[in-house]
């Protein structure tokens, strides 16, 4: 087993050494890009809970309400949509452009769309490293 | 609905493979690092994916609340 172990910590670190590595600037776009997938899934989980109706089970006591408002969403897709934005003509300020969009979705979002969407904007937050 | 660490950790799930998918299946196929030019237009055309899908939200949801 201890010999399988070292064998498999050899070829994994063979592996990696073989592996070149992206050219200058390379690593700022492709931490543009996760911060770009990152936004992304932040809209693509906005619009989706937008699509879903919670009626408070089998006994409807409340009115039913989106898991996402359409206002809620509207707030994230349109601090996204200019994010990308400016993403797209300016990759290098991906850093500082997340920080405008989650600042002003952070502020502009009701308690029930922060409720729903913080695990979202948090990964978000950690992704960019804000 | 109740979003838990579960959760979290599946969406980071789906949304990193998608950029190191990239990379690596380039590195796969051509025995090279992606070229700038060539990250470039896989930045660009994700952020063209995602403007794509809150455009047709908005066009749906025209008046849908504070901006």
């Amino acid at each position: 087993m201890k010999r399988i172990c070292i064998a498999l910590a050899l070829m994994v670190s063979v592996g990696c050494a073989t592996v070149p590595p992206l050219p200058p600037g390379g690593q700022a776009l492709r931490t543009a890009n996760e911060v770009v997938v990152a936004l992304g899934t932040l809209q693509h989980a906005a619009i989706e809970l937008n699509k879903v109706t919670d009626c408070g089970g089998v006994v409807v006591i409340s009115p039913c309400q989106k898991l996402v408002s359409d206002a809620n969403a509207t707030i994230v897709v349109d601090a996204v949509t200019d994010a990308l934005t400016t993403i797209k003509a300016t990759p290098s300020g991906w850093k500082a452009t997340a920080s405008v969009a989650l600042d002003r979705i952070s502020t502009r979002l009701d308690a029930a769309g922060k409720g729903k969407l913080s695990a979202y904007i948090n990964a978000l937050k950690t992704i960019a490293g804000l | 609905m109740q979003i838990t660490p579960e959760l979290l950790s599946a969406i980071l799930n789906i949304a990193g493979p998608p950029v190191l998918a990239f990379v690596t299946a380039h590195h796969a196929a051509t025995g090279q690092m992606p070229t700038l030019d060539e990250l470039k237009a896989e930045l660009n055309s994700n952020i063209d994916k995602y403007l794509a899908e809150g455009a047709a939200f908005t066009a749906a949801h025209p008046h849908a609340g504070p901006t």
